[in-house]
Formats: structure tokens, C-alpha cells, sequence
């Protein structure tokens, strides 16, 4: 993907101008100057991780974050037809997975484009929110038997109820298996305090994950 | 034991009533260490062993079993005074409920663990109580009764009053259980300045998420055991 492409839509988004934002990246997918990952990992999510807040502007940081995430999620939903025509071309359907993030996590960007990019990959993918508390998370895994929950946590205080999360769903149903990604995970002594599948350190692992996960 | 571990606790093991028809055991196996200037933060359910655990870390309490190292000293058979002795010098509690002597004021209540020592109060001595009162944000209040100041400055004070003796611990059990958000917040950022500055080594109890999420560390104690320990 040309570099130009990425400063052009971060020059856009410092100028919190949505309206150019949306346009600009849209208008790149429909000439096909962009494929769907290259919007999502060298788009989307980089303009996120990019972020940089300068000291002096630390009393303008908070919200000019949010609005640049207001900004990507419309994108990101906008998307959305691409990724169907995507789900579409794939000739073998391949299993069903719910993703989600557990209560008081609000950090919900990455699991849409997880949700989607399983969808890409000819999953039946369904996003069920982000702060979406254990119960109903288990409630769900129940009435939608999916074959994968995929967890997407930040910040790490949110690993207590992701703990108990992942227990009660592979008590309740063994065979669903569990995928765990985001930030909250980085630190090694993370990983091994929880019961899962797969952790998902990038999202080209998805294409492999139905055999990883055999 | 790492050198950086300022703390060390070894196979904790907490049994009250020992002796008795039906003893209750609170702590199992315990083994922890913290970091020299670390942040920490120890969640868990009412009863689930974390103020036993806190207390046990003050050497307000002995454990049943196992060993508890400050600062690389083995406090298992220290005597009663010499203990008290390590506890004045090295730790300074915080405590939801601050505890302050309400018939002096903010500035003599700082004062008291430097009396307690039954040193002499030099200048230094009172330039230290003013300067830590300077770094609560107390200066105009510090000649008020404890009894005249607001939740949020009396927890300041007895926050002022912790570091008195320039303990390299801090233990806090729920610090900021009887304040409002706002109040809660300010005293959080407080405690991580004097984290900064003096790199203390804090270990706080907490039922408020939004401290725990802003530690270093998270350690859940689930029925007397590390249920998770976390680092960011």
C-alpha cells in the first residue's frame, strides 16, 4: 500500500474532518487502490495505535482519541458490504464464531475487525458488543453454539472477569474453543492464568485458525 | 530473593483459632514478592484472606506457617519490640478509616510516629511534617483539629502521616473506601506522585477498579490463594 494513502488519512483525521475521512478511505476501496486487510491493518488500525499524545496537548488528548475512534468505527461499519462480498467468494463455509469483549471493556474496535475478519475468511461471525457482562456472554455462547468465542480484551484489570469467563464456558461447553487477543495479553505471566485455545497475535492467523484449533 | 524485592513472603499459611474445636484457615500457601518501588494492588471478595494478607505483610500478624523477609530481614524470630522497631521504620499504613487523634491537629497527627520513635523534634524533624503537608496540599489547614477537616483532608493527613518515618512500604487497606470519585482520584494521583518521588513501594487494597486498573500489578486472593497476578 503506497504511504501516501496513510498520510493523507491521518492528515484528515488530525483535522478531526470525518466527512474527508470516510470519503477518502471509501473512495480507495471502491477504486480497489486498497485491498480490505490493507484498510483495516494499515488504515484503521494504525491510525489507532499511532495515536501520539504530545504533552502539551494532554488536556486535548482524551477526546481527540475518542473522536478518532468515532471516526475509524463509522469506517469500519461502512465497510461492512465489502466484507460480505468477501464472506461470499469463499466456496467452503467454515464454522461459526461469536466475538465479543467482556464487561467494563469499551476497547471494542479491535474485535469488530476480528468479527470481520473472520467473516473474510468465511466464517459465520457475529459480534455481540463490547462491556457485555459474563452471564450474558455465556447466555449467548449457549443459545448461538458457536464453535469459536473469540475474547478481545485491553486493559489488563478486565483479565479478572476474563478469567472467569473462560472457565465457565469451557466448563459449560468443552468443545467451543476459546480465542484471547488485545492488549491485555502482551505480558507473558497474562497467558498462562487463563484457560484458551489460541491466542491471536496477528490478523492474518485467522485464515489458519480452523486447523490450529483441530 | 531478588535484590529488588523489598518484600517476600513464603509459603504463608494463616489459621486462626489453631487450637481450638474449629479452626479456620484464611491464608493457604502463599508466596509473594514485591518489587523495590513497585505499585501494587490486592483484590479480592470480602473474606477472601486480603487484609489477613495485608496485616501479615504489616507484621501487624504472624502467619501460622511460613516466613515473611523485609528488606532481606527474616522477621520470624524477631522479638515484639524489635519488630515494632522494623514496623515504625520501614512501613507506613494507610487505613480506610484514617485513624487520626482528633483532639490535635493535622500537623501534630503527622508528627506521631516521629514521637512514637521518642526522638527529639529537631527543625528537620518539623521542616519534614510541613514539607509532607506541603505535598497533600494541606500547608493552610495543618494547624486545624483532625476533627474540623473534611474526609478527603483527613485521609491526606494520614497519608502525610505514613510517610513520616520515610518508609520504603506503604500498605493501604481500601485507602479510598470512604471517598467520592473525585476525591478518590486526587488521592490516587497523590499516592503515585509520592510513589514517583520517593519510589515507596505501595501494596493497596482496593474494592475501586479504577485504582486497581492503575497499579503496576493486580493480585486477586480467591478463598486464602493467589487467584490471579497480573502485570500490565
Amino acid at each position: 500500500m503506497k504511504k501516501a494513502y496513510y498520510d493523507t488519512f491521518i492528515k484528515y483525521l488530525d483535522q478531526e474532518n470525518k466527512d474527508k475521512s470516510v470519503e477518502y478511505v471509501m473512495s480507495l476501496l471502491k477504486s480497489k487502490s486498497i485491498t480490505l486487510e490493507e484498510c483495516y491493518l494499515n488504515l484503521l488500525s494504525a491510525s489507532l495505535s499511532n495515536f501520539v499524545c504530545k504533552e502539551e496537548d494532554e488536556d486535548l488528548c482524551i477526546w481527540k482519541e475518542h473522536t478518532r475512534t468515532s471516526i475509524v468505527r463509522t469506517i469500519l461499519e461502512a465497510t461492512y458490504p465489502y466484507v460480505i462480498e468477501r464472506k461470499n467468494a469463499v466456496s467452503d463455509k467454515k464454522k461459526s464464531v461469536v466475538v465479543v469483549c467482556p464487561s467494563e471493556e469499551y476497547h471494542e474496535i479491535g474485535a469488530i475487525i476480528v468479527s470481520h475478519y473472520f467473516a473474510m475468511n468465511g466464517y459465520e461471525s457475529l459480534y455481540i458488543g463490547a462491556n457485555t457482562p459474563k452471564n450474558d456472554i455465556v447466555s449467548a455462547v449457549k443459545v448461538i453454539q458457536p464453535d469459536i468465542l473469540a475474547i478481545s480484551v485491553t486493559n489488563y484489570y478486565n483479565l479478572v472477569v476474563t478469567k472467569k469467563i473462560t472457565q465457565e464456558v469451557k466448563q459449560q461447553f468443552p468443545h467451543v474453543k476459546i480465542v484471547v487477543g488485545g492488549l491485555a495479553f502482551h505480558h507473558p505471566d497474562s497467558l498462562s492464568q487463563i484457560v484458551y485455545d489460541k491466542h491471536l497475535t496477528s490478523l492474518d492467523d485467522i485464515a489458519h485458525i480452523e486447523e490450529e484449533l483441530q | 530473593m531478588l535484590n529488588k524485592d523489598v518484600v517476600v513472603l513464603s509459603h504463608i499459611d494463616k489459621i486462626y483459632g489453631e487450637n481450638t474445636k474449629f479452626p479456620t484457615q484464611v491464608l493457604y500457601d502463599i508466596n509473594l514478592s514485591f518489587e523495590d518501588g513497585s505499585f501494587n494492588s490486592i483484590i479480592g471478595q470480602s473474606g477472601s484472606g486480603k487484609s489477613t494478607l495485608l496485616n501479615i505483610l504489616g507484621t501487624l500478624d504472624r502467619p501460622s506457617n511460613g516466613s515473611i523477609e523485609i528488606q532481606g530481614i527474616d522477621t520470624a524470630k524477631m522479638k515484639k519490640n524489635a519488630l515494632a522497631k522494623l514496623r515504625n521504620e520501614t512501613i507506613g499504613f494507610i487505613f480506610q478509616f484514617h485513624y487520626l487523634l482528633p483532639e490535635f491537629t493535622a500537623l501534630e497527627n503527622v508528627l506521631m510516629p516521629y514521637r512514637i520513635s521518642k526522638k527529639p523534634i529537631t527543625k528537620e524533624v518539623m521542616d519534614r511534617a510541613n514539607d509532607l503537608l506541603d505535598l497533600v496540599g494541606l500547608s493552610k489547614v495543618k494547624n486545624n483539629l483532625a476533627v474540623n477537616m473534611s474526609g478527603g483532608q483527613q485521609q491526606r493527613t494520614a497519608i502525610a502521616r505514613s510517610l513520616m518515618n520515610n518508609p520504603k512500604i506503604i500498605l493501604a487497606d481500601e485507602p479510598t473506601g470512604n471517598l467520592d470519585s473525585d476525591t478518590t482520584e486526587q488521592i490516587y494521583e497523590l499516592l503515585r506522585q509520592i510513589n514517583k518521588t520517593y519510589k515507596t513501594t505501595f501494596i493497596i487494597i482496593t474494592h475501586d477498579r479504577h485504582i486497581a486498573e492503575k497499579a503496576d500489578r493486580i493480585i486477586e486472593i480467591k478463598d486464602g490463594k493467589i487467584n490471579l497476578d497480573l502485570r500490565q
